[in-house]
């Protein structure tokens, strides 16, 4: 024993210095374990509010979305027997579900679905703990898109036509069994005065039935422009309206069936589809043509020039049209035609640029191919008082 | 080192045995209290918790099933210390013939619930449902009269029903089965002197859901049009949401304590499902 180990008794000391941090520190270890597993209990507690709040959230967000911006969550036109998509975000997900209960029948008995958002949050603050989930569904109907039809010809950029022979009537083609209104808009929508100095309507009236048969629109093509109901930037460009076909046409004089535009064989084999066709043969006034050989239907977008080619070409729907139109042949259009909407992104047409219709051809109203075609165009619309959360899955 | 030496080193002499008792005590009242005082504290922190627990799980029951009630019609009688509703537990569309799509639901609701009646909605005019009262219960529905007559299919996990009375209406119209439930503040047979949230299906036994609560417990209501919760009981059909006023406490008083930890919360309902949005 040196003299460090020795105290002023000049023994050895055996303390209570070790037991006794021992005991101080399982003490304060319990406190500790205690007390980290109470907050543990507490912070899941938090979480699994939190996260159902959430999950809440998100499952009303998906059906808000379905219900508002189909297009937005990449399901476009009228919603089949079933479709789904699942939006990710960070932390969890939701499904959303569109079934359908009944097809839409004819133009008067709505198609109707039944909407279904189901969200998962997988993002759980405790370790384990299991993801919240909610369902949401509620009923809704299809509701087709509408358009405000001024008569089965309009043209901004006025029309020129050749001849008596031919038929341009704003009598309502479809007849009321099959839905039609059995309204009589005029036969042709026009500026006073084109771009020639000429009439809006240069030609016979012979063809034309109608009430008017001229109805003017406004003095100039561009107060025609104007007038019309058709916010044309956002369908030429492409982001207002989702094409179900896009064809790039820059004057190559092929036959469309080569392009992505669809063929003869296709429209028959599909005899009730009135698809979206975007031609993009822009820029405006650029005098780029699309030809038009067969007989087809839907809603037909064409950013510049048009001709309907021939004794086959026709349409069952809606032409729009942002330069001019020309027809050779004996052709029809059964729907409503709309034409010199470029002047509405400030192009002024030129004279050259006024429709030019020859030959034997028919331009007809009709009120039930115009519904067809822009069925695509709807949104659905909820039945209030149907919103539920006990779906299947909870 | 002699003998004597070891020997004088054997055994603590009488002041260093007092000084050891005297350090010992201090140290062990020292730990003592410590331990004591963090025993409080868990005591405490875990009534607490219990406390909140009662608001959150009386919340939680209490929204999922009341979002649903549909506001025109589904408040059947209300005061401050209950609410009686028509809570659908099925929903379908009417196809004709007095069958009824019955959509896909929670297989174990649907069988444990207690049927009460169905409802219809007008498609046609203000688009609010008629109920009508049944306690029998339905059917297998002919399916024909959905696919074929009315033109609606079944999805996944639906079914086609026959109700009783036999309904009538609008193909596609829809339907809603429900059942009658009332939420009660009562005394609580788990806790003595306290209140507890109870929930009752039809005429059935009343089930002490959450307890305990302080007497102040209740039922508020938004009335039509209105942006706050009111005391008054508003027309039935006038009720638009509940505000739940939960004030919840401990089980037990933590020690040191003299009276249960609290935990008060109030929290609106809104029905979902009304025609006036």
């Amino acid at each position: 024993m040196n003299a460090r180990q020795r105290t002023f008794f000049g023994q050895a000391r055996r303390g209570m210095a070790l037991p006794m941090v021992i005991v101080i520190l399982l003490v304060l270890s319990a406190s500790f374990v205690g007390g980290v597993a109470l907050a543990r209990g507490e912070r899941a507690l938090d979480d699994a509010g939190k996260t159902g709040v959430l999950a809440q959230t998100y499952a009303e967000s998906g059906l808000q979305r379905v219900i508002g911006d189909r297009g937005g969550l990449g399901l476009g036109g009228v919603p089949g027997a079933s479709d789904s998509v699942r939006v990710t975000f960070s932390g969890g997900y939701y499904d959303v579900t569109t079934t359908r209960l009944r097809a839409a029948v004819g133009t008067t008995v709505p198609g109707l679905y039944f909407l279904r958002s189901h969200a998962v949050i997988t993002r759980g603050g405790v370790a384990g703990a299991p993801s919240a989930e909610y369902t949401v569904t509620q009923l809704a109907v299809w509701i087709n898109g509408t358009m405000m039809v001024q008569s089965a010809l309009t043209s901004v950029n006025g029309t020129d036509k050749a001849g008596a022979a031919g038929v341009i009537s704003g009598a309502d083609n479809c007849p009321v069994a099959s839905g039609g209104t059995n309204d009589t808009l005029p036969a042709v929508a026009v500026p006073t005065l084109a771009s020639d100095g000429g009439p809006g309507y240069d030609g016979s009236l012979a063809p034309l039935t109608g009430d008017p048969k001229v109805s003017y629109l406004g003095a100039t093509p561009a107060a025609a422009a104007a007038a019309s109901p058709i916010q044309w930037q956002g369908i030429y460009d492409g982001t207002s309206i989702t094409a179900d076909y896009t064809v790039d046409w820059q004057g190559v004089a092929i036959a469309p069936d080569t392009l992505n535009f669809p063929s003869d064989a296709w429209f028959t084999a599909n005899p009730t589809v009135f698809p979206v066709i975007h031609v993009k043969n822009g820029p405006p006034n650029a005098g780029t043509e699309f030809v038009l050989e067969i007989f087809g239907r839907g809603l037909l977008i064409i950013q510049d020039d048009i001709r309907l080619n021939g004794n086959n070409a026709g349409w069952d729907g809606i032409i729009l049209v942002g330069g001019r139109l020309r027809t050779n042949g004996s052709n029809r259009v059964s729907g409503a035609t709309v034409s010199g909407l470029n002047t509405q992104l400030g192009y002024t047409p030129a004279p050259s640029d006024i429709n030019d219709l020859n030959g034997t051809k028919q331009f007809l109203y009709n009120s039930c191919n115009v519904k067809s075609a822009t069925a695509a165009m709807g949104k659905l619309r909820v039945y209030k008082n149907t919103w539920s959360n006990i779906y299947k899955t909870f | 080192m002699t003998p004597d030496s070891r020997r004088a080193r054997r055994g603590f002499s009488l002041i260093e045995l007092i000084i050891t008792l005297v350090l010992v005590s201090i140290i062990g009242v020292a730990s003592g209290r410590l331990l004591m005082s963090q025993t409080r504290f868990y005591s405490r922190l875990s009534a607490q918790r219990d406390a909140r627990s009662v608001t959150r799980n009386a919340r939680n029951i209490v929204q999922t099933e009341l979002a649903m009630v549909e506001a025109g019609g589904g408040v059947v009688a209300a005061s401050n210390d209950s609410i009686t509703v028509r809570m659908p537990y099925a929903w379908g569309v009417y196809c004709a013939g007095g069958t009824v799509l019955r959509l896909p639901v929670d297989s174990a609701m649907y069988a444990m619930a207690s049927l009460a009646g169905y409802a219809i909605k007008d498609t046609t005019t203000a688009g609010v449902y008629a109920y009508t009262a049944t306690t029998t219960a339905p059917t297998a529905g002919t399916a024909t009269d959905c696919t074929t007559t009315a033109g609606i299919t079944a999805p996944t996990d639906g079914a086609y029903l026959s109700l009783s009375p036999s309904p009538t209406g609008t193909a596609g119209a829809p339907v809603l089965l429900y059942q009658l439930i009332t939420y009660k503040f009562a005394a609580s047979g788990l806790v003595s002197g306290k209140l507890g949230l109870f929930r009752r299906v039809g005429t059935g036994a009343a089930e002490e859901l959450v307890a305990p609560f302080d007497t102040t417990a209740m039922f508020r209501y938004y009335n039509l049009y209105a942006d706050t919760a009111q005391t008054t009981v508003p027309t039935l059909t006038n009720i638009r949401g509940v505000e739940l006023k939960l004030d919840a406490q401990s089980i037990n008083r933590s020690s040191g304590q003299s009276a249960p930890e609290s935990a008060s919360i109030r929290t609106a309902i809104f029905f979902r499902n009304r025609t006036d949005t």
